[in-house]
């Protein structure tokens, strides 16, 4: 049967924490990906799983450890471009000191903690109320910070000289934005685990830009695409028995598979066919052509 | 040396005694310039004289180390700022834009244009889209409205980079290099439109350019500099002739 697992109460919480995690996660992916920063939800993990570890060790909840570790992260890549220090290498820095603060303070706990598994490769299935609570509350943050500076994260990701020209708080902004990468992270983290959450916000995006729609039609895509990999994935999951995490991110590389193999294929299609049939027109909303054509060129 | 451009026009953009150095090495060094409204002025010089960061410093992209950039366009909305953001439409020397394919239409690169007047959590109005239709179809770039950016061609894209500039109706626009990379005939029909522009909009155009023969008979004035301003005056006392004997003088310093 379809769906099954929504007959239980943990498929439930599964699904709308997989669906939070898959909005905020496709939101930003496409920015990540188009600025080319997608090491960067991978060096936030390692540098949350440092903040999971001090949790543990602190005895502290070990979400609230990592929000706080992924926004000094974020502050810290920051001040490592003020440093000159490129921002791959800015990241590679955060990937092995969040990922080594982590191992110490293990080792300083003497035993692992078994529940820290989970935070490495994720437990989505296992996941209580105040998870979902906490991704739904995150989530929103983020998507609503998202949405109210929509138009200056496109104008960042787009051209960032231009942004500045415009008099756009460019610097403020990026430090924000990885901040939201940061308590995204954190929140995907509880679902897909450390190891994971980056290909839940990267791939999404580049399967979708594959598609070469116009900007508002690819984040749409990525949306639909990230959303169908959770769905389709946990009912994989459920239905042969396996990780959820890893389920849900090779149906997300399967999508990517797709779109890249339909990309390539599209224009020959499209040659084939009656050049009738695909006569231009201008799709935008609100555009409509001019009754008299001007000469290209003439203000 | 004295500016021979209409004296009888406003001063629109004073920059006084602008020093800048990347490090140790010293790129600009008391650079004074002082520019009219609706003047037509060519910004030329070697490699690594300065004149890229002279238009970033202009634009408020760099900060000068010593000296200051006032804008006097006496627009309302801009008082008592500096760089006056609504009243420069910038063109970059290689917006990332053109170096990366992303997903975006030729109407949503025009409309990033509106974005600078509007302010932070704001969205576009009906009146910002209104003038990204006229803006589309005054540049002729109706027919590629719908088409993705990456897919035009060099020209076609400088096209709609000036469109995007001019949205928002600046009083000064700024272009870096605009012509590089592309071909002959497009570089014809783009000055051709910046003249076309600079004619019927009255808008002041500060431009870099490599080409001394476009320099010496499309400009108005030209600032010659070499990390210092070596000329600084009208176009055509100086020609081409005169912009190599610069460049020769400026390759022995």
């Amino acid at each position: 049967m379809v769906l099954e697992f929504l007959m239980f109460k943990f498929g439930v919480r599964a699904l709308i924490g997989g669906l939070i995690v898959a909005v905020t996660c496709a939101s930003l992916g496409i920015f990540i990906v188009l600025r080319r920063l997608s090491l960067i939800s991978d060096g936030l993990g390692h540098v949350a799983f440092g903040g999971i570890a001090l949790g543990f060790w602190t005895g502290i909840y070990p979400l609230y450890t990592a929000v706080a570790s992924v926004i000094a992260g974020a502050l810290g890549i920051h001040a490592l471009g003020k440093l000159r220090v490129a921002s791959d290498a800015a990241i590679a820095i955060l990937f092995s000191g969040g990922l080594a603060i982590g191992i110490v303070l293990i080792s300083l706990a003497q035993s692992a903690p078994a529940d820290l598994l989970s935070y490495l490769f994720g437990t989505i299935l296992g996941i209580n109320d105040n998870d979902v609570y906490l991704a739904a509350g995150l989530g929103m943050i983020v998507l609503v910070v998202l949405g109210l500076l929509w138009k200056e994260w496109v104008a960042i990701t787009l051209d960032t000289d231009f942004a500045r020209v415009a008099g756009m708080p460019v610097t403020a902004l990026e430090i924000l934005f990885t901040v939201l990468v940061g308590l995204t992270v954190v929140v995907a983290t509880r679902l897909v685990g450390v190891l994971l959450v980056s290909s839940l916000m990267i791939i999404p995006a580049i399967a979708a830009i594959q598609l070469r729609l116009p900007f508002r039609r690819t984040v749409i895509a990525a949306l639909a695409i990230a959303i169908a990999s959770v769905v389709i994935g946990l009912q994989f999951s459920f239905s042969y028995n396996i990780a959820s995490g890893g389920a849900i991110v090779l149906v997300t590389i399967a999508f990517f598979i797709l779109t890249a193999s339909f990309a390539r294929l599209w224009p020959k299609m499209k040659r084939d066919l009656p050049v009738d049939t695909w006569k231009h027109q201008c799709t935008e909303p609100g555009y409509t052509e001019p009754e008299e054509q001007k000469e290209p060129g003439k203000f | 040396m004295p500016v021979d451009a209409p004296r009888n026009r406003p001063v629109c953009l004073t920059a006084s005694n602008i020093s800048f150095s990347y490090g140790a090495e010293p790129v600009l060094e008391d650079v004074s310039l002082e520019v009219r409204q609706e003047e037509f002025v060519g910004i030329a010089g070697p490699n690594g004289s300065g004149k890229t960061t002279l238009l970033k410093i202009l634009v408020g992209l760099l900060m000068p180390e010593t000296g200051t950039v006032e804008f006097t366009c006496h627009m309302d909305d801009c008082e008592g700022m500096s760089p006056c953001r609504p009243c420069i439409g910038y063109v970059p020397q290689q917006p990332v834009l053109r170096q990366q394919q992303f997903p975006v239409t030729v109407r949503e690169v025009i409309e990033m244009g509106t974005y600078g007047q509007s302010g932070l959590f704001t969205r576009p109005t009906p009146e910002d889209r209104a003038a990204v239709d006229t803006t589309i179809s005054e540049a002729g770039l109706y027919r590629v409205a719908g088409e993705l950016f990456s897919d035009l061609s060099g020209g076609q894209q400088q096209r709609v980079l000036i469109a995007r500039a001019l949205v928002g109706n600046p009083h000064i626009l700024a272009l870096d290099e605009p012509t590089n990379g592309i071909d002959a005939k497009s570089k014809q029909e783009f000055y051709a439109l910046l003249k076309h522009l600079h004619d019927t909009h009255k808008i002041t155009v500060l431009l870099i350019l490599h080409d001394l023969t476009e320099l010496s008979s499309m400009m108005e004035r030209i600032v010659f500099l070499h990390h210092r301003v070596l000329y600084d005056g009208p176009a055509q006392p100086l020609g081409t002739k005169g912009l190599w004997n610069l460049m020769l003088q400026a390759g022995n310093q």
